[in-house]
C-alpha cells in the first residue's frame, strides 16, 4: 500500500513536470551487467524524449492476472506509456531482444515494437542500429542518421528440401526458395519442414556487414524442437495461454518438454501458493531450449483464497472425471456377467428338454438333475453379480457426473 | 433409483422356469418269458416289452451268453441243440445312458432212453424183469414200474425206485399181462413209456 502511494505521488510529481512511463523490470537470461546497460541506455533515451521512466515492480500490479490489466492500471495511475522488454540468449555472441511500450496516451501510434537479434558486445548494438530504431519508435520519428550498417540487405534463401518454412529473426517469413530482406548486420535464419509431426530443420547466422546481397543454403536436418519449461519451485502445472478455470486442463507438470513448430508461443504456469505467470515461450528450430522461470508467491489472502476454491473445484472435477472412467470397468464386468449368466441358462433349460423326453430315471438321471440345478444356480450368481456391477457403475458415473460438470 | 429398480427387475425375470422339478417321464422293460427247462432240440420264444414304447429308448438287444452275439429284437425263436443252462438277458439304454436288464435261466436237458427191456420166466412161477435205461448227460435216473392185467384192465404192481436194472414179480403172471417201464431224470424229463409185452 505505502509502495502504491510513492508511485502515485511519483506519477503525480511527474506529471508536473515530464510525461512518466512505467518500467517493468528487464526480464533476461543474459550477463547482468549488460542487462543493466540495456536499462540504463533506454531509460536514458526516454528521458532525452523528454519521457520520465519510473521503474516499477511486479508486486504493483499484484492483482492483475493478465498484461491488459497492467496496461489499464498503468493507464488509470496517469502514465503516458508502460515499458515492458526481455532479452534471450541466442548464442554465444548475439542475443534476442524485444522491447515494447504500450502508449497510453498522447502518441500517434499505440504501441512500439523492436524485436531482433543483436549482438551481444555492445560497440555491435550501437552499430546494429536497433537503438535508433528504440528511438524512432518512441518519438515517432524516422531517425535520419547515416549508417553504414543502415541499408537494408537482401538475403536469398535455399534449403533442401524445398517449401520449407523460413525464419528471420524468430519470425515466420516465406518459404523457400525465398528472399528476405534485414537491416541488422545479424541476422538469425532458420529453416524447418514439417510433416506429421517430424520435422526437419537448420539454422545459421549471416553476418551481413557491407554486402547488399548474401546466399544462404541449408541443409534441413532430422529436429525435435522443443523447449523445456523449469520453474522454481518445480512442478508447476502447465497450462495452455488462456484464461484459468476449473474447466482448465493441464498438458503437465514441469519440468515440462514443449514441443511444437519453431516459434513463439504461450502457456500459463500454476503452482499452488504462486502467481500465475504467463509465459512467451520460444521454440527454437534446431536445438533444445532451456527456459527458466522464477515463480513469485502469492502474498495478497484474497487470491490465496481464489487459489484455494480453483484447486479444489478442479480436484473435485479431476475425481468426478476419475469416478466417470472408473465406471467403466465395473459396467464392462456386469455386462459381461449377465451374459456369462444367459450361457449358464441355456445350458440348463437344454438339460431340462433331455430330462423331460422319457427314461429309466436311474444314475444318469440323477446326475442330470444336479447337473440342471447347479447351471441354474451359476447362473443366478452371474446374474446377481453382473446386476450389481452395473448398479455400482451406474452409481460412479452418475457421482462422477455430478462432481465433473 | 427408478433405473436401478428397472434394471434389477429386467435381469431378475425369472430363472424358475429352468429348474427341473417334474415326475420322472418312465420308461420300463418287462420280460414276458419265464425261466423254464426244455429238451435238446427244442426251441424257446423270448420276447419282451418296453413300456410305454420302445421309441423312448435308443438301443435294446438279447444276450444269450455262451452264444457270441446279440439279438437287437424284442422278441424271436431261439433252438438249443446242446444240453446246458443258458442265462438270458434283455437290456435296454435311455437317451440318458441308464441301462435296465432283466434275466432269465433256460435249462436244456436230454430225454432218458430205456432200451434192452428182458425179462425171464423163474423155475419158481416168478418173473424177473431187466432194462437198461440211460441219460446222455449222466444224470441220476429215477424209475416207475407198472404191471397190468390186460384182461381184468387192472394194475397188478407199481413200482418206484432208482439206480435199479431188474425187478423181480413173485406171483404168476396173469395169461395177458403187460408191463411198463419209464425212467425219469432230475429235470423231470422222462422216458417214453417202454413195454414188455407177453410174447
Amino acid at each position: 500500500m505505502v509502495k502504491k502511494l510513492i508511485l502515485l505521488i511519483t506519477l503525480t510529481l511527474g506529471m508536473a513536470n515530464a510525461a512518466p512511463i512505467l518500467m517493468l523490470p528487464l526480464e533476461s537470461d543474459i550477463d547482468s551487467n549488460i542487462s543493466v546497460l540495456w536499462e540504463k541506455s533506454i531509460m536514458q533515451i526516454l528521458k532525452e524524449a523528454a519521457f520520465e521512466p519510473v521503474k516499477v515492480e511486479q508486486e504493483h500490479f499484484a492483482q492483475c492476472e493478465s498484461i491488459e490489466c497492467v496496461i489499464s492500471a498503468a493507464r488509470a495511475s496517469g502514465a503516458q506509456g508502460l515499458f515492458r522488454g526481455r532479452l534471450k540468449s541466442e548464442s554465444k555472441d548475439s542475443v534476442s531482444i524485444r522491447l515494447r511500450i504500450d502508449w497510453l496516451a498522447g502518441h500517434s501510434n499505440p504501441q512500439t515494437d523492436i524485436q531482433s537479434v543483436v549482438p551481444l558486445a555492445w560497440d555491435q548494438v550501437i552499430k546494429s542500429g536497433v537503438i535508433l530504431k528504440l528511438l524512432s519508435g518512441i518519438t515517432g520519428k524516422n531517425a535520419d542518421v547515416e549508417h553504414t550498417g543502415d541499408k537494408k540487405s537482401v538475403i536469398y534463401v535455399e534449403t533442401n528440401p524445398e517449401h520449407a518454412v523460413v525464419m528471420l529473426n524468430g519470425t515466420a517469413a516465406c518459404r523457400s526458395p525465398c528472399a528476405l530482406s534485414d537491416s541488422g548486420s545479424i541476422a538469425q535464419i532458420a529453416a524447418y519442414w514439417d510433416l506429421d509431426g517430424n520435422m526437419w530443420a537448420a539454422k545459421t547466422i549471416a553476418r551481413l556487414g557491407s554486402k547488399d546481397t548474401a546466399k544462404i543454403f541449408l541443409e534441413l536436418k532430422r529436429s525435435y524442437a522443443e523447449t523445456q519449461i523449469r520453474t522454481n519451485p518445480d512442478k508447476a502445472l502447465v497450462f495452455p495461454a488462456g484464461i484459468l478455470d476449473t474447466k482448465s486442463r493441464a498438458i503437465g507438470k514441469t519440468p515440462y518438454n514443449l514441443q511444437g513448430l519453431p516459434g513463439e508461443t504461450q502457456v500459463r504456469l500454476f503452482h499452488k501458493g504462486y502467481n500465475d505467470t504467463l509465459l512467451n515461450v520460444k521454440i527454437d528450430a534446431l536445438e533444445k531450449q532451456i527456459q527458466f522461470v522464477q515463480l513469485t508467491p502469492i502474498t495478497v489472502p484474497q487470491k490465496i483464497f481464489e487459489q484455494d476454491l480453483l484447486v479444489k473445484s478442479q480436484n473435485k472435477r479431476n475425481i468426478g472425471l476419475g469416478l466417470l472412467g472408473g465406471s467403466i470397468a465395473p459396467l464392462a464386468s456386469g455386462i459381461l456377467l449377465c451374459v456369462l449368466a444367459q450361457d449358464d441358462y441355456k445350458k440348463a433349460r437344454d438339460i431340462k428338454k433331455e430330462l423331460e423326453y422319457p427314461s429309466f430315471g436311474k444314475k444318469n438321471y440323477e446326475a442330470k438333475i444336479k447337473e440342471n440345478n447347479k447351471a441354474v444356480k451359476d447362473g443366478n450368481f452371474k446374474r446377481g453379480a453382473g446386476a450389481g456391477l452395473i448398479g455400482l457403475s451406474l452409481l460412479l458415473a452418475g457421482v462422477g457426473f455430478t462432481m465433473s460438470f | 433409483m427408478p433405473l436401478l429398480i428397472c434394471l434389477f427387475l429386467i435381469l431378475t425375470a425369472c430363472s424358475d422356469n429352468l429348474w427341473y422339478n417334474q415326475a420322472t417321464p418312465h420308461v420300463s422293460i418287462e420280460v414276458l418269458t419265464l425261466s423254464d427247462t426244455i429238451l435238446t432240440k427244442d426251441s424257446v420264444y423270448f420276447h419282451a416289452k418296453i413300456n410305454p414304447s420302445k421309441d423312448f429308448v435308443n438301443k435294446f438287444y438279447w444276450t444269450i451268453d455262451a452264444k457270441n452275439y446279440t439279438i437287437p429284437r424284442l422278441e424271436f425263436w431261439e433252438k438249443f441243440d446242446t444240453s446246458g443252462v443258458y442265462n438270458a438277458a434283455f437290456y435296454a439304454l435311455d437317451s440318458l445312458g441308464d441301462t435296465l436288464s432283466a434275466g432269465l435261466t433256460i435249462t436244456v436237458s436230454y430225454e432218458p432212453v430205456c432200451d434192452n427191456l428182458t425179462y425171464e420166466d423163474g423155475s419158481d412161477g416168478s418173473t424177473i424183469f431187466k432194462w437198461h435205461c440211460y441219460d446222455n448227460d449222466n444224470n441220476a435216473l429215477t424209475y416207475k414200474f407198472v404191471l397190468k392185467d390186460k384182461d381184468k384192465n387192472t394194475t397188478l404192481r407199481i413200482e418206484n425206485f432208482w439206480k435199479e436194472d431188474s425187478l423181480q414179480h413173485d406171483d404168476p403172471l396173469p395169461s395177458d399181462w403187460e408191463a411198463h417201464i419209464t425212467a425219469t431224470n432230475n429235470y423231470g424229463f422222462g422216458t417214453k413209456d417202454s413195454v414188455w409185452l407177453k410174447n
